[in-house]
C-alpha cells in the first residue's frame, strides 16, 4: 500500500515572471526545470495533472540508470523532489495560448493567469494514441482503455485484448496478466517491436496468448465490451472472439492542442520538430520529450532533452552576455 | 504493529499538515471487516503526526452514527467535519490510499482553514445557487494518478454547497455498486439529484475533467 503526497503542496503563489516557464512536469520538464535553476534562471513548471506525468502510470521502471528497478510513482516523486529543492515553482494549471512578442515570451493559462518569460519550454507530452475503429468511442469506459493501472483491476479473472506490440503494450500485458485470467496481445506484425526483456516476460506467461499479423476491425457489445472483430491480415480471415475488455497501446499522440499550428513545424504525426538544441522554429521556445519528432521516446530521452533545451535557453536568451562564440570561423578556406 | 505509513512518508505529511490554521475532526464509520481495520490504523498514524486532527470512530451499528447522513452499505466511511463540528459533506468510501491521499490531507487542509480554491469566483457563484440536493460520486481506483482532481472537485463542491456532497468510492472494495453503475475506468463521475426521496441519476463522465467542463457538467444535472 503506497500513500503519494506529491499532488497537495502545489504552490498557487506564483510570480507573474520567470526566466524560463516549462510546460508539463513530466521527466523533460523537471529535468528542463533542474538545468535552469542550476543555470542561475528562475524556472516556472506547469502541469495540468500530475508531476512525473505518464511515469505515473509505468508500475515499475527498469532502464532509468541508477534505479535497477523503481515505481513509476516514486520516480516522479523523487524528480519533483529534486526540482523543488533547487527552488523550481509548480503551477496546477492548463496552458491556453503561447505569445510570442520577440525577446518577451507570454503563456496563458485557463484560469486566466499571464506569465511573462524569456524562453518557453515546452514538454507537453503525448496522450494515447486511438485505434480509430468502430465502437472504440461508444465503448470508451465501458471496456475500452488506455490506463491498465487505472482500469486494470475490473478485469479481474476476465478476458481481455492487448492492442500493440511496442514496449507499453507488452508491460502492462504482463501487470494485466497478474490480474486478468487471459491477456491476448494482438499485434498486425509477426513479432513484437518491444524490448527483448519484456518479450521474453511475456513470453513466459502462461495467461499471455498472441495474435499475430491480427488488428482489431470493430469493438462491440450491448452495454460493454462483449466482444472484437479481429482480422488476420495474412489470411485474410475476419472472425469475432468474446471480450471482457480492450487496452490500447498502438504509440503517442503529441499534445499541442495549446499551439498555433502556423508557427511551428511538425512531423507527419503531429510531433514537434526542433533543432539540436531542442528549439522550435520560434526562437526561444523549445519541445522536449515526448511532444519532440524522435526515434526513442523514454525517461532518459526525456531527461536529455530537458537539459539540452534548458542549458541553450540560458546561453542564448538569458545571460546573453556569456554567449560563446558561434560565428565567424570559417573551416573551408 | 507495523506502520502503514513508512518514516519519509510521515514526515512529509507532517510538513503538509502545516498549513492548518483550525483543529479538524475526522470522523470513520466503520464494521468489523479488513478495509475497516487499516483505515483505524492510517487515520491513528495520522492523528500522531498533527494534534490539530481529532479521530473519532463509530460502528456502523451504533445510535451514533444516525446523526450523519451516509451510505451505510459503504463502510469504512469517512467524513472530515470542522472544530465546530459542521459537516461539509466531504464522504470517503472506502481506504484513500495510493494517489487518493493526497486529496484527504487537501481536503483536512481546505476543512481547516474553510477554503475552497478550486473554483474561479465566477463558477463559485454557480455553484452555490444549486439549490437541489445533490451527490457527487467519484469513482477511483488507488493506482489511478489522474483520479484525484476528479475527487476533490466533487469536494470542493461540497464545500461550497451544503445541497451538494462530494463521494470518493473505492471501486475496488465496492465493486458491487461500481458495477451497478458501469464503471471500467476511472475516475467515473455520477452526477445524482434528489427527486421524491429517491436519487436520480442526471449525468455521467469519465476523466478528470477541467474547471470548466466539471462546472458545466454539474450545473447540467439541475437544469
Amino acid at each position: 500500500m503506497f500513500f503519494n503526497v506529491e499532488g497537495v503542496n502545489k504552490k498557487s503563489e506564483i510570480k507573474q515572471e520567470y526566466d524560463i516557464v516549462i510546460i508539463g512536469g513530466g521527466p523533460a520538464g523537471i529535468s528542463a526545470a533542474i538545468y535552469a535553476l542550476q543555470g542561475g534562471a528562475s524556472a516556472l513548471v506547469i502541469e495540468k495533472a500530475i508531476e512525473g506525468g505518464q511515469m505515473n502510470l509505468t508500475d515499475i521502471i527498469e532502464n532509468y540508470p541508477g534505479f535497477k528497478t523503481i515505481k513509476g510513482e516514486e520516480l516522479s516523486t523523487l524528480m519533483k523532489e529534486h526540482a523543488v529543492h533547487f527552488g523550481a515553482d509548480f503551477y496546477d494549471g492548463k496552458v491556453v495560448e503561447l505569445k510570442d512578442e520577440g525577446s518577451n515570451k507570454m503563456v496563458v493559462m485557463g484560469d486566466g493567469k499571464a506569465i511573462k518569460s524569456k524562453a518557453i519550454i515546452i514538454a507537453s507530452g503525448s496522450n494515447p494514441r486511438k485505434l480509430g475503429v468502430k465502437g472504440e468511442e461508444e465503448f470508451s469506459s465501458r471496456g475500452v482503455s488506455y490506463c491498465a493501472s487505472c482500469d486494470g483491476h475490473f478485469f479481474k479473472n476476465k478476458k481481455v485484448a492487448v492492442v500493440g506490440g511496442g514496449n507499453t503494450a507488452v508491460e502492462e500485458a504482463v501487470y494485466l496478466s497478474n490480474i486478468a485470467k487471459e491477456v491476448y496481445i494482438i499485434h498486425r506484425r509477426e513479432k513484437l517491436r518491444a524490448d527483448k526483456l519484456y518479450q521474453d516476460r511475456a513470453f513466459s506467461r502462461n495467461n499471455i496468448k498472441f495474435k499475430w499479423n491480427s488488428v482489431v476491425e470493430e469493438i462491440k457489445g450491448k452495454d460493454k465490451v462483449e466482444s472484437l472483430v479481429i482480422k488476420n491480415l495474412k489470411s485474410g480471415e475476419v472472425y469475432e472472439e468474446p471480450f471482457d475488455g480492450v487496452f490500447v497501446f498502438i504509440g503517442l499522440v503529441p499534445e499541442t492542442s495549446f499551439l498555433n499550428t502556423d508557427l511551428f513545424d511538425f512531423d507527419e504525426y503531429g510531433f514537434l520538430i526542433t533543432d539540436e538544441n531542442m528549439e522550435t522554429k520560434v526562437k526561444g521556445i523549445y519541445a522536449v520529450g515526448d511532444v519532440r519528432k524522435k526515434e526513442l521516446r523514454q525517461i532518459v530521452t526525456a531527461v536529455s532533452d530537458g537539459a539540452i533545451a534548458a542549458s541553450h535557453a540560458i546561453r542564448e536568451y538569458i545571460n546573453e552576455d556569456q554567449a560563446p562564440s558561434t560565428q565567424s570561423i570559417d573551416l573551408t578556406k | 504493529m507495523e506502520k502503514l505509513m513508512d518514516k519519509e512518508t510521515q514526515n512529509k505529511v507532517k510538513e503538509i499538515l502545516e498549513e492548518l490554521t483550525e483543529p479538524v475532526q475526522i470522523l470513520l464509520i466503520k464494521n468489523d471487516g479488513e478495509y475497516s481495520e487499516i483505515v483505524e490504523q492510517l487515520l491513528g498514524e495520522l492523528k500522531e503526526l498533527d494534534e490539530r486532527i481529532k479521530v473519532d470512530i463509530y460502528h456502523s451499528d451504533s445510535e451514533e452514527v444516525n446523526k450523519y447522513d451516509i451510505e451505510k452499505d459503504l463502510i469504512p466511511a469517512i467524513l472530515i467535519l470542522d472544530s465546530e463540528g459542521n459537516d461539509y459533506g466531504i464522504r470517503y468510501y472506502g481506504i484513500p490510499s495510493g494517489y487518493e491521499f493526497t486529496t484527504l490531507l487537501q481536503n483536512i487542509i481546505a476543512v481547516s482553514n474553510n477554503s475552497v480554491n478550486s473554483f474561479s469566483d465566477e463558477n463559485k457563484e454557480k455553484l452555490s445557487q444549486i439549490d437541489k440536493k445533490m451527490r457527487i460520486r467519484v469513482f477511483v481506483t488507488p493506482t489511478c494518478p489522474y483520479c484525484p482532481r476528479a475527487v476533490f472537485a466533487a469536494h470542493q463542491a461540497a464545500m461550497l454547497n451544503p445541497n451538494i456532497t462530494g463521494e470518493m468510492i473505492e471501486a475496488n472494495e465496492f465493486d458491487r455498486i461500481s458495477f451497478e453503475y458501469g464503471v471500467s475506468s476511472v475516475p467515473h463521475t455520477v452526477i445524482e439529484v434528489k427527486e421524491n426521496e429517491d436519487w436520480v441519476k442526471k449525468g455521467e463522465f469519465v476523466g478528470a475533467y477541467p474547471e470548466n467542463s466539471f462546472v458545466e457538467e454539474v450545473l447540467k444535472a439541475v437544469e
